[in-house]
């Protein structure tokens, strides 16, 4: 195994190998930053050009480009408010509010370190994870998937605010999400739901433009309103502090280490995808404050709130990537892709990837490794000058940021359609922002519907509603509840501590 | 505190709106199969459930300060007309774009909107203005149209001089 692994780092670091996994960082760097162009779609259009190349060189350039999307994709995030992936939309929240209060430097090294750890957990996950992983998924059948999707949702919901009224407001917000995930044909009978003759709508909404005008467009009509620069009265010099962030991510290793490995394993969990493990990881972060105070400065700009999701997000890479190669079960839409890229060089996924080619597997998780290391080497020479980005005039940014969003939002179906979704979503975020409800729920059930709806199917149609009692539906149902009930919980603690408190001193007294 | 009173009936009608969405959502589902319908009715009547709860704490105006969620704040020290007008504006540019994509295609208001955004918003130079116009349009037509070969729609009136 150790001689395979050095094979694979050897391999990966031949030359013409090298040369391609550096211009697949190249085209996966702007691709990231671009809002709404994912990388799912950048693969796709560039798996033709592996037609004869080597295994390794082949997958050095399509994991190189993919990995690195995942970790600028985060950077206009932090810097606009606008997800330049569709699913990277959890670090807008504390990202985003860094940036506001002239933290952009130290956001954004905070998310460069957080990525790092997490790609290198993601391939670490990998290598380990091959001779094991395969008892793991096979236990996963449809109802646990289905039960871990409500886990999510449930999680987010009772995450995103708190006591009755802030769980009641997540849960409107995580229904109406898993609501408008049913527009469209039905996958079961073929009804068109909810499209009302539109046939744009037959698809069902495009996550793309819902989540880039959801997040971007409340934002952008802020920074219209104040005309003001995004860090607006903050000085200058204030502004760099990128290497206070990567401090964080050492302060806060653990946490960071924690979300990696949620990223990992939702990554392993076929179809569940990069918003999920963005979310879970958020949703740890929050809970690991350990005061309401320390809670209540998520989401205004704590550097936690970019380190868990950060570290999620390239970790699931790696996660992503064992069914992919173990199964030939894609991981997610990306792995479906790439699954193409095994085709095309000659490689069949299964059992095979394990054996007789198990050094282009190793090759892989160099891959992923290297290509962050490089990536970050990369940004971290231009992180003062992109955080300074925040201080341009919103007059100057305001008609940029409008073009990015509806370009974004534009190339996800290239139809007007795509706009038309971004605004209707973007008229929605402003709403609830202005009312102070969450927009995660909302998110992670529009994504999540879907899934949640074909695992539900599956489940009933195969074993009744026998799978209520499968032992791994069980345990997931109770964590969901202890999930759902561990806010309230926790209030009833901080009351009965302190009128324990208030008692003690009436005593002393 | 009218601003508060103002953000609670906010607050209700919006939530009340979702009550709405949720029950027609239900309604809307009674001629489908059950295989089709059976979900959106599950989570429409979760949707009116929890709004209608959301409706009621809100009216009642009960723990506010807890429920706070972990969300951006629209931060501004303007005065309330000023920011309403300001929004107002900031819509009636989204709408131009809109209309002017409608009219001319849109690459063409991508263009315009950069120019008048600029122009009387900015209130930029000429020269700034012109050349950040320039720089945008070679973006969208090197990127969009010659790299990508994306199908951007023209205009109703494009197609009427194309015509």
């Amino acid at each position: 195994m150790v001689e395979a692994l050095l094979d694979g780092l050897l391999r990966v670091l031949q030359p013409n190998a090298l040369l391609y996994m550096l211009l697949g960082v190249f085209i996966g760097f702007w691709v990231g930053i671009l809002p709404g162009i994912g990388g799912v779609t950048t693969l796709a259009l560039m798996l033709p050009f592996v037609y004869g190349m080597e295994p390794v060189q082949a997958f050095a350039f399509l994991l190189g480009m993919h990995s690195v999307v995942a970790t600028t994709g985060d950077l206009t995030s932090i810097l606009f408010g606008i997800p330049g992936e569709g699913l990277s939309a959890a670090l807008v929240l504390d990202g985003y509010a860094m940036a506001k209060k002239g933290e952009a430097g130290r956001a954004l090294g905070a998310n460069l370190m957080s990525s790092l750890v997490g790609a290198l957990v993601g391939a670490a996950a990998l290598a380990l994870a091959i001779p094991v992983v395969r008892p793991l998924v096979l236990s996963f059948g449809s109802p646990e998937l289905f039960m871990l999707t409500v886990m999510g949702i449930a999680f987010i919901a009772s995450l995103s605010g708190r006591g009755a009224r802030g769980l009641a407001r997540g849960a409107a917000a995580g229904a109406l999400g898993l609501l408008l995930s049913a527009v469209g044909q039905d996958p079961q009978a073929g009804i068109l739901r909810y499209t009302f003759g539109q046939l744009y709508l037959w698809g069902g909404i495009d996550i793309v433009p819902a989540v880039v005008g959801f997040f971007a467009i409340p934002e952008i009509l802020d920074l219209m309103v104040r005309r003001s620069s995004i860090a607006a009265s903050v000085p200058t010099g204030r502004l760099v502090g990128v290497w206070e962030g990567v401090k964080d991510c050492f302060r806060h290793l653990g946490l960071t280490l924690r979300c990696s490995v949620i990223g990992a394993f939702i990554g392993i969990m076929p179809g569940l995808g990069g918003g999920v493990a963005q979310w879970m990881s958020y949703g740890h972060a929050v809970q690991s404050a350990k005061t309401p105070e320390e809670r209540e400065r998520f989401g205004k700009g704590d550097v936690r709130g970019v380190l868990g999701p950060g570290a999620a997000n390239n970790s699931k890479e790696g996660g992503a990537l064992i069914p992919t190669v173990a199964f030939g079960v894609p991981g997610s839409s990306a792995m479906a892709v790439l699954l193409g890229g095994f085709f095309l060089t000659g490689l069949v996924p299964g059992p095979d990837m394990l054996t007789k080619h198990l050094p282009v597997t190793y090759s892989m998780v160099w891959t992923l490794a290297l290509a962050n290391l490089v990536t970050v080497a990369l940004c971290f020479p231009l992180l003062p000058y992109l955080a300074r980005l925040t201080t341009i005039r919103a007059t100057r940014l305001a008609p940029f940021l409008l073009l990015l969003v509806f370009v974004g939002a534009y190339t996800a179906n290239n139809s007007w359609g795509d706009i038309v979704v971004a605004l209707a979503f973007g008229a929605l975020g402003y709403a609830m922002v202005r009312f102070r409800w969450p927009r995660a729920p909302l998110v992670l059930g529009l994504v999540l519907g879907d899934l949640a709806e074909r695992y539900l199917w599956i489940s009933v149609a195969r074993y009744g509603w026998d799978w209520l009692g499968r032992p791994g539906v069980v345990v997931l149902l109770v964590l969901t509840l202890a999930v759902l009930v561990y806010p309230f919980l926790q209030e009833w603690r901080e009351r009965r501590t302190a009128q324990l408190l208030h008692r003690e001193v009436a005593h002393a007294d | 505190m009218r601003t508060e009173g103002k953000g609670r009936l906010g607050e209700v009608l919006f939530a009340g709106f979702l009550v709405a969405v949720g029950a027609g959502a239900v309604l809307y589902t009674g001629s489908w199969p059950l295989k089709a319908a059976l979900y959106p009715r599950v989570v429409g009547s979760a949707l009116v459930l929890a709004s209608l709860a959301c409706c009621l704490l809100a009216a009642l105006d009960r723990g506010e300060k807890r429920a706070a969620a972990v969300e951006l704040e629209l931060d501004s020290d303007l005065p309330a007309p000023v920011v309403r007008a300001r929004t107002l504006e900031s819509l009636g540019w989204i709408g131009g774009f809109l209309v002017a994509g409608w009219l001319v295609g849109l690459i063409p208001a991508m263009v315009l909107l950069v120019l008048a955004y600029l122009r009387w918003v900015g209130r930029e130079s000429w020269w700034f203005t012109g050349v950040f116009t320039v720089g945008t349009w070679a973006v969208l037509e090197g990127f969009m149209v010659r790299l990508l070969h994306l199908p951007i729609p023209t205009g109703v009136l494009t197609s009427l001089v194309v015509r």
